[in-house]
């Protein structure tokens, strides 16, 4: 009986202090946000940008201005959109299973 | 001494950008290439010799209880092997010695340039450049010499409909070709604008207590701010690179298994 108090009690504070570092870890992972923050703006402008420069790079060749600047515009775009969505979920995914996971510590 | 003074706020007011001006130290003309040793060059020298010489003490007398420095050395490996392991896999680790120079240098570079008229070389968006098409020239060469022609695959992911797979081709293409892009342009605008923020901010310190006015009042205010600044500045140095370090090992990855 006073056996299995005492694994009761290792039990409770077993999940207490398993909860304590799942805190510790939460607020580590946000501290990251910073980084991720600033990773998703990169990403999203750096898209555009290379979308839009091949787009012109490629009415330049074939003189077809402005329709390639268009078209390419619009899908680096979408291409920035896309590359943000990723790392959002990949931050997400990160969070959300913060137990046991080591890559949870990266936050990214 | 008043007119001393002007001139110094004068120069710290309304030039926050004089910082980043590259001069030569040593004029080297080879070949008709200008390749001088400049300022930048020189804190790159003194960043990568201040890392050799550092490890070096640390690895001198290896004990099994580490002393300080034998410390630090194991906990820059701890960090950055465990960021390539859970990356990578362990496979990964064969990338981990360039990994590990790539984020040691940046980091070298960033917490050099907080040193008070010390140059910051990753100002400098040519030299992120250099070191982001150095990633993407080792992403492209490894991931065709180790997959063949396999490695397209980074450009047909799985599980999209055949119909729509020529447009996600496009998309995959556009963000693979922006990669050193903003890998490069992170590292240099966090670094450019920190610096400038930092010293605009200083600058406003003169510049206010100079009025000699009731605005004179404030300048302790942007002082405060200015100490805030250099605090968050010390965490962006780490910060960048640490980013630059991990999507060089998310980029590495699609090397090692393209098209998942």
């Amino acid at each position: 009986m006073a056996e299995d108090d005492l694994g009761k009690k290792i039990a409770a504070a077993q999940k207490a202090h398993e909860q304590s570092r799942n805190v510790g870890r939460r607020k580590d992972v946000s501290g990251r946000g910073m980084g991720v923050g600033m990773r998703m703006a990169s990403e999203f402008v750096a898209s555009i940008f290379v979308g839009a420069a091949l787009g012109w790079g490629l009415d330049l060749v074939f003189h077809t201005s402005p329709w390639m600047l268009i078209v390419w515009f619009l899908l680096g775009f979408a291409t920035g959109i896309v590359n943000v969505v990723r790392v959002a979920k990949d931050f997400q995914s990160d969070t959300n299973d913060g137990q046991g996971d080591d890559r949870s510590e990266q936050g990214l | 001494m008043l007119e001393m003074i002007n001139v110094m706020i004068n120069q710290v007011a309304t030039d926050p950008i004089h910082q980043f001006k590259l001069s030569k130290i040593v004029d080297w003309q080879i070949g008709g290439v200008d390749l001088s040793f400049t300022n930048s060059a020189l804190f790159m020298a003194i960043g990568v010799g201040l890392a050799i010489v550092l490890f070096m003490m640390a690895t001198s007398k290896i004990e099994t209880v580490p002393g300080r420095s034998q410390s630090i050395a194991e906990i820059a490996y701890g960090f950055v092997a465990g960021m390539v392991r859970d990356m990578m896999g362990e496979e990964g680790m064969r990338f981990f010695p360039f990994v590990f120079s790539l984020f040691v240098f940046i980091f070298f570079a960033n917490m050099l340039g907080m040193f008070p008229y010390f140059f910051t070389t990753t100002s400098h968006i040519i030299v992120n450049f250099a070191l982001a098409m150095l990633v993407m020239a080792i992403v492209i060469g490894y991931g065709f010499y180790k997959n063949g022609f396999k490695f397209l695959k980074i450009f047909f992911p799985s599980g999209v409909p055949a119909a729509l797979s020529p447009l996600v081709a496009l998309i995959e293409f556009i963000s693979f070709l922006s990669r050193p892009i903003s890998l490069s342009v992170r590292l240099f605008a966090n670094m450019l604008a920190g610096h400038i923020m930092l010293k605009v901010f200083a600058g406003f310190v003169f510049s206010l207590a100079a009025t000699g006015s009731a605005l004179a009042i404030i300048a302790p205010v942007a002082l405060a701010g200015t100490v805030a600044v250099v605090a968050l500045e010390f965490l962006v140095a780490f910060l960048q690179a640490y980013v630059f370090a991990i999507l060089t090992c998310v980029y590495l990855n699609d090397a090692l298994h393209p098209g998942h």
